[in-house]
């Protein structure tokens, strides 16, 4: 068992608000990815969870029980830090069997356990060597084959995944899911990388300044993101500033400075107001220029099996477009299509729209 | 616009041979990108190139003159670092114009030129700040302007966003190779991430094991790789065994271990030659049973993930390999336990002859 609840968990440091009224619920059995930048609370999460760290206000329940005043060994919580040590003197796999003879298994079956869970991280033939023989990124699948089989309940996992090249990495993630979910176990597992979050979680907290801005399944965020922060963290959307010109039963339509694009998606927006437009680069259909929604060329990337454009209108708008077709040259024009269910709409963000995909990306 | 020439450079640490003969050649004002798994001798080649470190063996010319034996002072060289080492206690502007300072070069053209550059990065603003003020994406873009300051034209960049988070990084690369277009610079940019190397790169060096594996474009690794371990560590392939059973021409008819035939474009072979056929996920279909390809394999849906733009698959054949299949959100959605067709394009099928080590060895990044 291993259901996990929190209640309007609020945590300062000094001036620092870290976490603010962050309510979540985690049902036995379910993997859920808090996804968030640098700074937005994750690590004083799990600490709070964990009872390393005392929440100043709020409620921590684990399998409905207040666990608040319990020290961190009774909350049948297993924690992976995000600045694991491991211990240099032990093998890799006496390393991970440390915490199971310490909770009482007799030696063979603590190496027997240590040695499946090695195996899942592909380092069983490294089980005899010893810390500073292995790289970064293979101690860190150490630690966190010694978090999984503590025999806890609830995985509380710091960024486990962060110092992996993207090549082990990419298939690893699916792997840990299985194993976790073979187990029977729940996970709390906070990252700020988008395709880690996606290929584990059943469900995904997005959190930004210590709130939650929205949960939901991959499916949810990636297609209803409810705000610009989502959508510019989720996806690749292109965002853009418009005023709403006519507004219909099934459609609106907007004006992003001369550039007329039709939106069928749900949501209620008055005539004049100020909104953001946000169209997925492969949302965009290329086609011969015609008249309509005329663009430029400016750059044409690789991006796998697709090309990314960047292309530029007569009003000096830039958007980005993913597309497969081939022999579109920099510096021709083309026209772009869009699906009016494929045109997103967004409430303005209070500082502005700049600032909003300046705090998403980092860089204004 | 320097051009950067290594010939036959070799390092070893004790009885790591960290490089064992490296040789290539980065164009005048070209963006390369140095790609491998931890450990493969990367920033080794790079601190060579740079003059921190000297090589057993081998020659490094830049524009032309031998600068083996000379100090990085010499060389002109920016280096950035993946751990932003910017001077706490110093300002942005004190940053940027420590280098000129203590190189006591002209103050008015030196700190115009950097001036110029905050301006083309966007990053003037910034100028009074310290470094605890700065994301981790802005501090990054002030240390290159440091590295850039004393008139390199040469930057050299060691994992430049490894440390920021990977959202930042989309963007930062972007800029990166804009700002290196825009000054004219020469690039050699090392990281282990594969879609930062293809998407920001003119040119990428593959490295494994202090070997360079390959040096080609982003196009060329994606799509014709020369082998096997390029081919999946440049993105993940499915691979499949097989025999040429007849040479036609220009063609091969292979026959595949699971007893399909398969005819594709091939040279060099002969029949009898064992092969391996390499798939990426993305190049599947899913078929329906009216249609009948010429090749098709039928499995058992056994995971499905969603994955943001398009569906991840790991479909089990009746052979019992698994294939994953990378599929564009839209179509239909395939269910867990659901029986499918799955078919490719001969066209988008890689072949090469079965290596000699084995497979799991050919592809083994880690050594
Ligand atoms: N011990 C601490 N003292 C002061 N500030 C802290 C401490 N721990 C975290 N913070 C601050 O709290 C915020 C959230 O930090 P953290 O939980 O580490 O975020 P994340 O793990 O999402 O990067 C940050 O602004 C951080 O600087
Ligand atoms: N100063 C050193 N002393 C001993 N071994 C080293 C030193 N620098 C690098 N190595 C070894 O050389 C190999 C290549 O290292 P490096 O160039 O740092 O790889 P990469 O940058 O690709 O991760 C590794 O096996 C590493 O452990
Ligand atoms: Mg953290
Ligand atoms: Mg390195």
């Amino acid at each position: 068992m291993g259901s996990l609840r929190l209640s309007n968990v609020s945590k300062r440091f000094g001036k620092v608000v870290a976490l603010k009224n962050m309510s979540l619920e985690i049902s036995d059995g379910e993997y859920v990815v808090v996804l968030g930048p640098t700074g937005a609370g994750k690590t004083t999460l799990l600490k709070i969870i964990a009872g390393l760290l005392k929440q100043d206000t709020g409620e921590i329940y684990i399998d409905g029980v207040k666990v608040d005043d319990y020290p961190p060994e009774e909350r049948n919580v297993s924690l992976f830090f995000q600045n694991f040590a491991l211990f240099p003197h032990m093998t890799i796999l006496e390393n991970v069997a440390f915490g199971l003879k310490v909770r009482g298994y007799d030696s063979r079956e603590a190496e027997n356990r240590a040695l499946e869970a090695l195996r899942l991280m592909h380092l069983d033939n490294r089980a005899y060597s010893y810390p500073r023989e292995l790289s970064g990124g293979m101690q860190q699948r150490v630690a966190l084959a010694r978090t999984i089989i503590t025999g806890a309940s609830i995985l509380l996992l710091d960024e486990p995944l962060s110092q992996l090249d993207a090549k082990i990495k990419s298939e690893l993630q699916y792997e840990l899911r299985d194993f976790v979910k073979n187990l029977g176990l729940t996970a709390l597992h906070v990252t700020n990388d988008v395709e880690e979050a996606l290929a584990l979680a059943d469900r995904i907290a997005i959190i930004n300044r210590g709130e939650v801005v929205q949960v939901g399944t991959p499916f949810e965020m990636v297609e209803e993101p409810k705000d610009v922060f989502v959508a510019g963290f989720m996806t690749d959307m292109n965002l853009m500033e418009g005023i709403v010109e006519e507004v219909s039963t099934n459609s609106v339509i907007v004006d992003i400075g001369n550039i007329k694009l039709r939106s069928s998606r749900k949501g209620s927006f008055r005539r004049g107001e100020m909104v953001i437009v946000g169209v997925k680069s492969k949302d965009f259909k290329v086609q011969k220029a015609d008249g309509e929604l005329v663009c430029r060329i400016e750059d044409s990337i690789f991006s796998f099996k697709y090309r990314k454009l960047i292309v530029c209108f007569d009003n000096g708008l830039r958007v980005q477009v993913k597309t497969d077709k081939s022999g579109l040259e920099k510096g021709a024009y083309v026209s772009l299509r869009v699906d009016p269910n494929d045109v997103y709409l967004f409430p303005c963000p209070k500082g502005g729209l700049r600032a909003a995909i300046a705090e998403i990306t980092g860089v204004s | 616009m320097p051009e950067v020439k290594l010939v036959d450079v070799t390092k070893r640490f004790g009885d790591v041979h960290a490089l064992r003969g490296v040789s290539l050649t980065v164009k005048d004002g070209e963006y390369v990108c140095i790609l491998g798994p931890s450990g493969c001798g990367k920033s080794t080649l790079l601190r060579i190139i740079a003059g921190l470190l000297q090589p057993d063996s081998g020659s490094i010319y830049i524009d032309g003159r031998d600068v083996t034996y000379k100090p990085p002072e010499e060389r002109q060289v920016g280096f950035v670092f993946q751990n932003i080492a910017l001077f706490p206690h110093m300002d942005s502007w004190s940053n940027v114009t420590y280098g000129p300072v203590v190189k006591c070069m002209d103050r008015d053209t030196a700190y115009k030129a950097v001036r110029e550059l905050m301006v083309i990065l966007n990053i003037a603003k910034y100028s009074g700040l310290y470094p605890y003020e700065l994301s981790g994406g802005i501090a990054q873009m002030i240390a290159i302007v440091r590295a850039l300051a004393t008139g390199a034209k040469l930057l050299l960049l060691d994992e430049p966003l490894g440390a920021l988070d990977p959202r930042v990084r989309v963007n930062l690369k972007y800029e990166l190779r804009r700002m290196v277009k825009d000054l004219n610079l020469t690039a050699i940019h090392v990281t282990h991430n594969q879609e930062e190397a293809l998407t920001v790169a003119d040119r990428i060096v593959v490295m494994r094991s202090g070997i360079v594996e390959g040096f080609d474009t982003p196009e060329n690794l994606y799509w014709r790789p020369k082998n096997l371990f390029i081919a999946d560590f440049i993105g993940k392939v499915n691979i499949m065994r097989g025999v040429i059973s007849r040479v036609i021409g220009e063609k091969v008819l292979i026959s595949l271990t699971n007893g399909q035939l398969v005819e594709l474009h091939a040279e060099g072979f002969s029949e009898g030659d064992s092969v391996v056929l390499a798939i990426r996920p993305e190049n599947f279909e899913f078929s329906s049973d009216d249609v009948m390809q010429d090749i098709s394999l039928t499995g058992v849906v056994a995971r499905v993930r969603f994955m943001g733009e398009y569906y991840r698959y790991d479909v089990r054949t009746e052979a019992g390999e698994t294939i994953i299949v990378n599929y564009p959100v839209g179509g239909d959605v395939k269910k867990l336990g659901e029986k499918v067709r799955i078919w490719f394009n001969p066209e988008t099928v890689l072949i090469y002859p079965y290596p000699e080590k084995g497979i799991e060895k050919e592809l083994m990044v880690e050594i």
